[in-house]
C-alpha cells in the first residue's frame, strides 16, 4: 500500500462509453464479460496529483442501468467517489444519470460526484446543449470527454482523485 | 401583589423561559434521542458515541440475557440456527475426509509410524496424517475493508507475479454481493461466500466485523489453517483499534501489524505445526513403565545372549580352524557346550605342535574348558616330516632340514664330518622321507683339515706297505701287509666325505731287475690285479679300486728301500666339487 486508496463507483445509462473510458484511464484487469455476469467490473489505478499527491482509485464500473437495483445499492457501498457519465448525444442519457445521482446520494450523502459528458468527438450530434452544461456545472464538475480520443479523461479523473483527498 | 407579579416577571422570565425549554426538551428527548444518535453515529463523533455506548449496552445486554431470556433467544435465533448448521457441516466434512484417509493408512507400515507419532506426540491420528499428507501453499492473503471492498493488506507467495491487489479485492467483494444478492440472503445476512473451488486452487473468505480476509491456496489446506487465519483476522481485530483509519492514514503500525500476522509462510509452518495442548491426553505412563521395564529387560537379555551366543560360536569355529590349519593334526569332531567346554577329537602326529598352544590367547567372554582327544598318527605333511627329521638327526645349529612336497629331504650348511656320515646313513630312514638331498652338506672347516690330514698320514703309511711276490709269482702270501692296506684303504675311504675330497686307491705292481720289459709288463699287470681282487675279497668297493699306469707314484725313497716284486696301493685324492 503505497498509496491511500478510495472506492469510485462509475454509474450510467447503457451505451454511453463507461467501459470505452475505463480501457481509456485504467489497466483493464478483468474481462467484460463480468459487467454481464456480475453486473460490475473493477479496477484500480493510482492517480497522481500535480501537487506531488496520489491517489489511487479503486473503480468500479458498474453495468449501465436506468435505476440502481439493490445490488447496485449493495456494490455502492462504501463508495467515497462517483463517476457519473452520460452521453452528449443523448440527453436521456443526462436525465438518467442524474436520477441515478440522486438515488446515489441517498444512500451516500457525503460521496463526491464528477459528470463526464462523453462522445466529445461527436460534439456536431450532441443533443445537451451549452446552456444545460453551463447550468450543471453549478451544481457539480462537468466534464466533456471522449474515451475515443481520451480528451479529457485524465482531467475528469484528476479532479475526482483531487475532492476525494483529505 | 401585581407589582410583585411585574417585578418577578422582569427578575425571573428569563430563567423561567429557559426552565420552560428545558423541560420541553426534556419531555421531547425520547422522540428526539434516535435523530441525535442517528446524527453522531455519521458525524464525526461516531467513535466517541461508539465507546460512551459501549458500557451500557453490554449492561443492558447482560440484563435481558439474565431476565428476558426468551426474547433474547428469539431474537438468536435466526442466527443461532445457520452458524450451527455451518458448524456441523465443517466438522462432519473434516470427519469424512479424516476417516477415509484414516482408513486408507491404518494397515500400511507409513500407517502405523504415523500412529506411533500421534500416540507420543498426543495429537489426533488425523491430524497426524493430514500433516503428512497434505501439501498446501498460500499464494495470495487479502485483508479487505469489509465496506469498501478496498484492500488493507496483500501478502503473496514469493515467486508469484505482482497483481491489482484493489481490483482483485474489488471483485471478490462484489462477487460476494452478488452471490448473497442471487441467494436472496440480503445484504445483512450472516451467509457469504466463505470458500471456492477451481481445480487445484482454493478460495477462502473469513469474515470479520470490519474486515474479510481472503485467501487464495494452493493443494489441500491442513484443517488448522483455516484456524490459523480465523485468529489472526481475531488478532487484527482485538489489537487495532480501528485497523481502517489507521491504514488509511498510512499508520506504520498498522502496516507492520498486518504484515506480521498475515505472513503466508508463517500461517503455513503454524498450520502444520503439532500442536502442543496445555494438557494433553492424559497417558498411564506409570503403568506403561510398570509392563514396559520388564519386557525391556527381556530384550536386553535378549540381546545379551544372542550376542554372546554368536562370540561363543565364533569361538569355537576359530578354535577349530586354528586346529585345522595347524600341520600334523586332523580333527574329525568339535563339540561344545555354551560357556561350559569344547571337546576337539581327532589324530595328532607326535612331532605336530602342542595342542595346548591352541588355549592362547585366551577369546573374550565366558570361560570354558577346552579339552583334546587326538589319537597318535603319523603325519606325512612336510612340516611334521621336517620336525621328524629334526628330532631323529639332531642336526647341529649350522645345518638347515627341510622336507618338500615331494616328500625329499635336504640337509644344508656345514656339520662335522661324523654328523655328516651318520645323517647320510639314517637320513633316508626318517618316516615320510622318499629321497635325501645333501649336496649342500658340507663338513666344517676344522674337520675338513683333520680329515684330510688323516688321509695324508694314511696315504704315507700305504706307500710303505708292500705285498711281497716270490720270484716270478703273481700270488702273494702276506696277510698281514694286506690287512694292514685294506684296513688304512677303508679308513680313507670313510674320510672322503669329512674331508670334501674325492678318494680312489691307485694300485701298482712292480717286478724285480731281472727278465726284460715283455715278461716283466705282464707279470706287474698280474700282481696289481691280485692285490685289487685281494682287496675286493677284503669288503672295499671296486670302483674306488684303479690300476696305475706307472709306478710313478711310487716315492723314490720307498722304491729304493722296499723290494720291487711286489704290489702296493696309494690314495688318489681329488677336490669332490671338481667331479668330471
Amino acid at each position: 500500500m503505497t498509496a491511500t486508496a478510495r472506492k469510485v463507483c462509475m454509474l450510467g445509462d447503457f451505451g454511453v462509453g463507461k467501459s470505452s473510458l475505463v480501457a481509456r484511464f485504467l489497466r483493464n484487469t478483468f474481462d467484460e464479460k463480468y459487467l454481464t455476469t456480475v453486473g460490475v467490473k473493477v479496477d484500480s489505478r493510482e492517480v497522481a496529483l500535480d501537487d506531488g499527491r496520489s491517489l489511487k482509485l479503486v473503480l468500479w464500473d458498474i453495468a449501465g442501468k436506468n435505476a440502481l437495483d439493490a445490488l447496485n445499492q449493495n456494490y455502492l457501498r462504501g463508495a467515497t467517489g462517483l463517476l457519473l457519465v452520460a452521453d452528449g448525444t443523448r440527453e436521456a442519457t443526462l436525465r438518467t444519470v442524474l436520477g441515478l445521482l440522486m438515488q446515489a446520494r441517498s444512500l451516500l450523502p457525503e460521496v463526491r460526484a464528477v459528470l463526464l459528458l462523453n462522445k466529445l468527438d461527436l460534439v456536431e450530434r450532441w443533443e445537451v446543449a451549452p446552456s444545460t452544461v453551463a447550468e450543471l456545472r453549478h451544481a457539480l464538475p462537468v466534464f466533456e470527454t471522449s474515451a475515443r480520443t481520451g480528451d479529457g479523461v485524465e482531467p475528469a479523473f484528476a479532479e475526482l482523485a483531487r475532492s476525494l483527498l483529505p | 401583589m401585581a407589582e410583585f407579579e411585574r417585578l418577578r416577571a422582569l427578575l425571573l422570565d428569563p430563567e423561567r423561559q429557559r426552565l420552560d425549554a428545558l423541560e420541553a426538551a426534556r419531555d421531547g428527548l425520547p422522540q428526539a434521542l434516535p435523530a441525535a444518535l442517528e446524527a453522531a453515529a455519521r458525524g464525526a463523533d461516531a467513535e466517541r458515541l461508539a465507546r460512551a455506548l459501549a458500557e451500557p449496552v453490554a449492561g443492558a445486554l447482560g440484563s435481558a440475557v439474565r431476565e428476558q431470556r426468551q426474547t433474547i433467544v428469539d431474537a438468536l435465533f435466526p442466527i443461532i440456527g445457520p452458524a450451527i448448521r455451518k458448524a456441523i457441516a465443517e466438522a462432519l466434512r473434516d470427519f469424512t475426509e479424516g476417516f477415509n484417509r484414516a482408513l486408507e493408512s491404518s494397515l500400511t507400515p507409513r500407517g502405523l509410524r504415523w500412529r506411533l507419532e500421534a500416540w507420543r506426540s498426543g495429537l489426533p491420528y488425523a491430524q497426524v496424517v493430514l500433516r503428512h499428507t497434505l501439501r498446501c501453499r498460500i499464494d495470495h492473503l487479502f485483508l479487505i475493508e469489509r465496506e469498501t471492498g478496498l484492500v488493507l493488506h496483500h501478502a503473496a507467495a514469493p515467486d508469484l507475479p505482482d497483481l491489482d491487489a484493489d481490483a482483485i479485492a474489488g471483485m471478490l467483494t462484489a462477487i460476494g454481493d452478488f452471490v448473497r444478492d442471487s441467494l436472496r440472503l440480503g445484504g445483512g445476512a450472516a451467509g457469504s461466500l466463505a470458500s471456492a473451488t477451481v481445480g487445484e486452487h482454493l478460495l477462502w473468505v473469513i469474515e470479520g466485523p470490519r474486515a474479510n480476509l481472503a485467501a487464495f491456496l494452493r493443494g489441500v489446506p491442513p484443517p488448522a489453517l483455516h484456524a490459523q487465519l480465523e485468529q489472526a483476522l481475531e488478532r487484527l481485530h482485538a489489537e487495532l483499534d480501528n485497523p481502517l483509519q489507521g491504514l488509511q492514514a498510512g499508520a506504520a503500525d498498522a502496516g507492520a501489524a498486518f504484515a506480521a500476522a498475515l505472513d503466508p509462510g508463517a500461517l503455513e509452518r503454524a498450520a502444520v505445526q503439532p500442536e502442543r495442548p496445555g494438557r494433553g491426553p492424559s497417558r498411564p505412563w506409570p503403568l506403561l513403565l510398570a509392563l514396559l521395564l520388564p519386557l525391556l529387560l527381556v530384550l536386553v537379555w535378549a540381546a545379551w545372549r544372542g550376542r554372546e551366543a554368536q562370540r561363543w560360536q565364533a569361538r569355537v569355529q576359530s578354535l577349530g580352524e586354528r586346529v585345522r590349519a595347524t600341520p600334523g593334526y586332523l580333527l574329525t569332531a568339535v563339540e561344545d557346550i555354551p560357556c561350559r567346554e569344547i571337546v576337539l577329537r581327532g589324530a595328532r602326529d607326535p612331532d605336530a605342535p602342542p595342542p595346548e598352544g591352541f588355549l592362547a590367547p585366551r577369546p573374550p567372554g565366558c570361560e570354558a574348558a577346552v579339552r583334546f582327544e587326538f589319537q597318535p598318527v603319523l603325519s606325512l605333511a612336510p612340516a611334521i616330516v621336517a620336525a621328524r627329521a629334526r628330532r631323529l638327526l639332531a642336526p647341529p645349529p649350522r645345518v638347515v632340514v627341510e622336507v618338500d612336497a615331494a616328500a625329499r629331504l635336504s640337509l644344508r650348511g656345514a656339520a662335522p664330518a661324523a654328523w655328516i656320515a651318520a645323517a647320510r646313513a639314517q637320513a633316508a630312514w626318517v618316516p615320510g622321507v622318499s629321497s635325501v638331498d645333501d649336496a649342500d652338506l658340507h663338513a666344517s672347516d676344522a674337520a675338513r683339515g683333520a680329515a684330510r690330514a688323516e688321509l695324508a698320514r694314511l696315504d704315507g703309511e700305504l706307500a710303505g706297505l708292500r705285498v711281497a711276490f716270490a720270484p716270478g709269482g703273481t700270488g702273494a702270501d702276506d696277510s698281514a701287509a694286506l690287512v694292514a692296506i685294506a684296513e688304512r684303504l677303508r679308513r680313507a675311504l670313510a674320510l672322503a666325505g669329512p674331508a670334501g675330497l674325492q678318494v680312489r686307491a691307485a694300485i701298482h705292481g712292480g717286478n724285480d731287475a731281472s727278465g726284460n720289459e715283455a715278461v716283466n709288463a705282464p707279470l706287474r699287470r698280474a700282481r696289481a690285479e691280485w692285490l685289487r681282487a685281494a682287496l675286493v675279497q677284503a669288503g672295499l668297493p671296486a670302483e674306488a679300486l684303479q690300476f696305475a699306469t706307472d709306478d710313478a707314484l711310487v716315492p723314490p725313497t720307498a722304491a729304493a728301500t722296499l723290494p720291487q716284486r711286489s704290489a702296493h696301493v696309494r690314495l688318489i685324492l681329488e677336490d669332490a666339487d671338481a667331479k668330471p
